[in-house]
Order: C-alpha cells, then sequence, then structure tokens
C-alpha cells in the first residue's frame, strides 16, 4: 500500500515539475536570452546550438555607454512619461473615482459606461485624429504630449479600479470621521487613502507597465525628439543592416529597459499583496 | 452636555417620506430612546441630529444654538454606529484619539483622556492593537471610546448592540446605563427593540411611518399608551386587543364580543350604547379562570418559563396571551374564563386607535 502510494505521488510529483519546467521556459525564455547575450561576444550570440558556455564581457554595455547616448536620452523620456503619467492618472483619478462612489447621480452611471466604452476603441482609431490635434497645439514630439495620451488611456480603468476600492471602504466609517470634526477633505487624506492604498498602487502598476512598454503612441506621436525606450530600440535593430549597431549592444538596451521594471515590480508588489490581505472594512 | 430641541423636521427621499414634521425636546443630561418598526424614521431623524442628513424644512438646536444647515463636524456630537465604523487601519488608542489630533490638542491631554476612557472600558490592554484584532463587544467598547474622550454635547447610537450576540447584549446594554449614570451626557439611542429602549432610557419615544406616536417614561408608555400602535409595540408578549361594542343596561356599561361573551369595562369609562371599542389588556392583568367567568378561550399552547406561565389560547377569532406566575394546570385544548383586571382595561376607539379612557 505504502508502495503504491508513494510511486503514485511520485507520478504526480514528476508530472507537476514538468509542466512547471515548461512554464518557466516559455516565460523566462526569452528574458533569459535577452540577458544572456548581452554578456555575450558578437560570435557567441548567433551560434547554433547556442552556446552555454562562453566568455562573458561587458563590451556591449560598454559601447552602449559609450557610443548610444540617443539611447540613454530615450531612456530618460520614457521614465518622465511614465512618471508623468502614472503621477497625473493617480491626481485625475481618485477624485473621479470618489465622486464616483460617493456622490452617486443617474448622470454618473451613464458617464462610467462611456468609460468603459473609450476602452474598446483600438489605440490606433483614437491616434491617427490625434495627430493633427497635437501638432496645432505643439504637443507633438513632446514627453508632456505622451503623458496626456498615456494618462488619457488610462484614467478610465484607474477610475473603476479605483471607485471599486473606495466602495469597499463602509460609508459609516466616512461618517464617523465627519463627526470626529474631519472636513470631507482631512477625511478622505487621513480615512480614505490609507485604506485604498492598495489600490492605489494597482492602478500605478497599470499605468506604469503601460507607459514604459509602450510602442505605438510613442512612434506615431513622438518619433524624433521625444522618443521612448521600446522605439529607440526598434530604430537600432534597424541599424543593424547598416552596420551601425550589435546585436549585443541591442540586448544590452533591451536588459537596461527591462531592469526598472522588473525592480518596480517586484519592490511593490510585497507591499500591495499585504494591502489586500488586510484591506477592507472595520467589521 | 447640551439640550436639543427638535422641532418640525420633516426629511423625504424622492417621493418617500421619512420625517413628518417630527418635533420632540430632549433635556440636557436625559437618556432618550428612539423606538419604533422598521422604516419608522428613528435612524433618520437621529442622522438629522448630527448632520448626517440635510433636513427638507424644520429646525434643529443644540444647546440653544441652531444647528440645522451646519455641517456634522462642526455640532460637536459623537455617534456610536451599529456596525462600529472604527478606522481600521488605526491602533484602537489612534481611533479614539482621532479628533483630539485632528483638533491639534496637547499630546499630555490626549493620553490623559484615551487614559481616561480606555480605563472606564477596560480597554487599557488593547491600546496598540487594530480592530480586526478585537473580538465584536471590545470594537463596541473602543467606538464608545472614540465618543467619551471628545467630551460631546451628546452621544447617539444608532443601534449599537444589534451586532452583538444575546447574552454580550445584555452585558453591553448595562455597561451603556452604567456610563450614562457616570457621565451624564445627553444621550440619544435609536432600537428596534423595545425592552433596550425600556431598560436603557428615562424617557422613550414611540416612532411610526415617520410620526412620534408617543413619549414619555418607560412605564408611562406601558401603563398609558396613547393609541393601539404604542399599546401593540411596548410590552411583550404584546397586549390583548379585542374589538367590540359597549353595551349600556341597567347596571354599569359592558363590552360584548362579536360572539356574545361579556366584559366589564372600568368604571369611569363614558362611552355611548353601542359604541364600537377596542378592550385592550396586555396578558398578566388576565386571569384564566376553571370555572364560567369571563369570556369563553380555548387553549393552544402553556408555555411554562419556571417564574411565570405563558397560556395562548384563541378567543373569538382573536389569539390572546395569559401570564401567571400561577403554576397553571390548564392543557391545550381546555375551556378557560378569560377574566381581566376591570383596573388595567385600556379603551380605543376602532377608529383612530386613540386612547378613550
Amino acid at each position: 500500500m505504502a508502495g503504491i502510494r508513494s510511486s503514485n505521488s511520485l507520478a504526480k510529483r514528476v508530472l507537476s515539475a514538468l509542466i512547471l519546467t515548461v512554464i518557466v521556459i516559455w516565460s523566462f525564455g526569452p528574458i533569459a536570452i535577452a540577458i544572456v547575450s548581452s554578456f555575450k561576444n558578437q560570435r557567441d550570440i548567433f551560434t547554433y546550438v547556442p552556446t552555454v558556455v562562453f566568455e562573458p564581457t561587458l563590451g556591449n554595455y560598454a559601447t552602449l555607454l559609450d557610443e548610444w547616448s540617443t539611447f540613454w536620452r530615450a531612456m530618460g523620456v520614457s521614465t518622465i512619461t511614465t512618471l508623468g503619467s502614472a503621477a497625473l492618472v493617480v491626481l485625475v483619478s481618485l477624485p473621479a473615482a470618489y465622486a464616483y462612489s460617493r456622490m452617486a447621480r443617474p448622470a454618473f452611471a451613464i458617464s462610467a459606461l462611456f468609460l468603459i466604452a473609450v476602452r474598446m476603441f483600438p489605440p490606433i482609431i483614437i491616434t491617427i485624429p490625434l495627430f493633427p490635434i497635437f501638432t496645432g497645439i505643439g504637443l507633438t514630439d513632446t514627453p508632456l504630449g505622451l503623458i496626456f495620451v498615456y494618462a488619457s488611456f488610462m484614467v478610465s480603468i484607474s477610475v473603476l479600479l479605483l471607485k471599486v476600492f473606495i466602495d469597499g471602504v463602509p460609508r459609516e466609517v466616512d461618517e464617523a470621521a465627519m463627526l470626529d470634526g474631519a472636513s470631507r477633505l482631512k477625511t478622505f487624506v487621513h480615512i480614505m487613502l490609507p485604506q485604498i492604498a492598495p489600490g492605489i498602487a494597482a492602478s500605478i502598476i497599470f499605468v506604469t507597465l503601460f507607459a514604459w512598454n509602450d510602442f505605438l503612441f510613442s512612434f506615431l506621436l513622438a518619433g524624433t525628439k521625444a522618443k521612448t525606450a521600446p522605439v529607440m530600440i526598434a530604430e537600432m535593430m534597424g541599424a543593424v543592416g547598416e552596420g551601425a549597431a550589435t546585436w549585443g549592444t541591442i540586448f544590452a538596451a533591451s536588459v537596461v529597459q527591462l531592469a526598472p521594471i522588473l525592480l518596480f515590480v517586484w519592490l511593490i508588489q510585497k507591499p500591495l499583496l499585504r494591502g489586500f490581505q488586510s484591506g477592507g472594512s472595520g467589521k | 452636555m447640551a439640550a436639543i430641541d427638535i422641532e418640525k423636521v420633516v426629511k423625504t427621499y424622492g417621493a418617500f417620506t421619512a420625517l413628518r414634521g417630527v418635533s420632540l425636546t430632549i433635556d440636557d443630561g436625559a437618556f432618550v430612546a428612539l423606538v419604533g418598526p422598521s422604516g419608522c424614521g428613528k435612524t433618520t431623524l437621529l442622522r438629522s441630529i448630527c448632520g448626517l442628513e440635510d433636513i427638507i424644512s424644520g429646525e434643529i438646536r443644540i444647546d440653544g444654538k441652531e444647528v440645522t444647515d451646519q455641517p456634522p463636524k462642526d455640532r460637536d456630537i459623537a455617534m456610536v454606529f451599529q456596525s462600529y465604523a472604527l478606522y481600521p487601519h488605526m491602533s484602537v488608542s489612534d481611533n479614539m484619539s482621532f479628533s483630539m489630533r485632528l483638533a491639534h490638542a496637547a499630546k499630555e491631554l490626549i493620553t490623559e483622556k484615551v487614559g481616561y476612557a480606555s480605563g472606564i472600558l477596560g480597554l487599557g490592554d488593547y491600546l496598540e492593537r487594530l480592530p480586526r484584532q478585537l473580538s465584536g463587544g471590545q470594537r463596541q467598547r473602543v467606538a464608545m471610546g472614540r465618543a467619551i474622550v471628545r467630551n460631546p454635547k451628546a452621544f447617539l447610537f444608532d443601534e449599537p448592540l444589534s451586532n452583538l450576540d444575546a447574552k454580550l447584549r445584555v452585558q453591553m446594554r448595562k455597561e451603556i446605563k452604567q456610563l450614562h449614570q457616570r457621565l451624564g451626557v445627553t444621550s440619544v439611542f435609536v432600537t428596534h427593540d423595545q425592552i433596550e429602549a425600556m431598560t436603557l432610557a428615562d424617557r422613550v419615544v414611540v416612532m411610526n411611518a415617520g410620526n412620534i406616536e408617543q413619549a414619555g417614561s418607560p412605564l408611562d408608555l406601558y401603563d398609558h399608551p396613547a393609541n393601539t400602535f404604542v399599546a401593540g409595540f411596548i410590552g411583550s408578549p404584546a397586549m390583548n386587543m379585542l374589538e367590540g361594542n359597549v353595551v349600556r343596561g341597567d347596571g354599569a356599561p359592558r363590552f360584548v364580543l362579536p360572539d356574545g361573551g361579556t366584559l366589564p369595562l372600568p368604571v369611569g369609562a363614558d362611552l355611548a350604547d353601542g359604541a364600537g371599542v377596542i378592550f385592550g389588556v396586555r396578558p398578566e392583568h388576565v386571569h384564566a379562570a376553571a370555572t364560567d367567568d369571563g369570556a369563553r378561550a380555548t387553549v393552544n399552547v402553556v408555555e411554562p418559563t419556571g417564574f411565570e406561565t405563558f397560556l395562548y389560547s384563541t378567543l373569538g377569532d382573536t389569539e390572546v396571551c395569559i401570564r401567571s406566575t400561577d403554576r397553571l394546570a390548564f392543557r391545550p385544548d381546555d375551556e378557560i374564563g378569560f377574566v381581566p383586571d376591570p383596573e388595567h382595561v385600556h379603551l380605543f376607539d376602532p377608529e383612530t386607535g386613540r386612547r378613550l379612557n
């Protein structure tokens, strides 16, 4: 009996290990290739079968530093647009979500529907008519223009997300604070904000991922002076054919582009999860 | 501490009228209970007092000062909610001191006040805990502590005991009463439980459909209900109410049931011959007779509780209850005589429900 059971559970464990291995290779394979290749010499990158043992080099990063100031500039633009749009989205969607949750009116319900509808258009349909408008008001090819685009694209989802979190805070808790002598603003700051912090963090993550990884809007609306890192990396790939860039440099650039976002998600996930577990009502 | 004056307050929600011109005076230091069935307007009235509801018309004065248009934060009133409404991200001590911190009170004063309140409520060992780490009874105490610390003009309680189990409810009821005796702060307590209202308050206000039916001391309401609603609402089991007519023969006027049974009317009841009347008598003021006395009733259920016995019977087509400290020997289907004590009979007008005697 014991023997059967243990062999049975062994088979199960082997199977689950196998499935996990496939998932890990599937998800982390490309990232691993990019990271490993960024430390390879040019001749090792495209050998088949890929070399596992090779002489690591920092040459690609050195080249990126020395010869690609345009890439670092694009990283700067990416950073500014990402932080800017995250800040703008939170700033705009917090009061909006509060109004949707606490001051419900029939008109609000209709406009909430509109919030969802806006998200259903393919982005390109919104982008093309934006081009002449942006040119007209001088926002084309500026980080500020991108911030507006990213923010307006993400505000709707952020409002709906934060509304759910604010709905989760019992109204009586607001009322208790008001009776304790707090104004609406103070109630919002001292009572509401700490309780919906996980929602704000989640909203920031969504905007950050979207803005940091966006290619389309940046390519169409800010292709020259306010180029972001993804567009720059694509441009570097184009330059390979002309012999102006190497694949090693491109891999190094993609690792540099990837690192901050990985670090950010890793840093924010713990407090976020803790918030989700402890959040909710005072009951 | 302050008196609260409520004058002709009207509140509507769309087509629904929650308060129909309610007027009430709550004396300084009084403990008033607002009691009534769901939707009677008691909670709306409470929320209007503290400013959480804007009233349509009427006037509310606290300590002689009109506050009708003031926001809640300026009324200096503390409220204990049914759900406690503690700040979940703050410790017990921070929950209690929130209002003082908002007012930028001195640290020493905050420590002193929180210490005082937690001492009264037995929360001294829990000051650093978060609400979710407390039991229901402890959370209830924190909610009261939050009110005590502020030393407000009045305490409002919105069904604060209904989330507690039966045993804890009785204990907290006693603690709230002791707290009021100790602090003497004007208190308004909303409940749908008439026992809670009777035991806690020195004045009970019975509400129904947005109106005040009657306000008075608990025993006044019990002994002299102003109408059939109050008579039926206050007291458990409820007052027996029988419909019938007055017959003035040669002797004293008598109450005649539709099936012909007759009961004596109280002395001094001045009623016209043939007038319709509702004859009310509390279960403890009826005697169950094994003889031919009184009106005939058939026993349905006998409930012995030890100290007293409840006898539920059918009289005509009405279910009546008799409450006796005698250990009654009746069994289901026995015929008994329903013999009310004429001194404790309440007579009401069947049209208006108003008290007649």
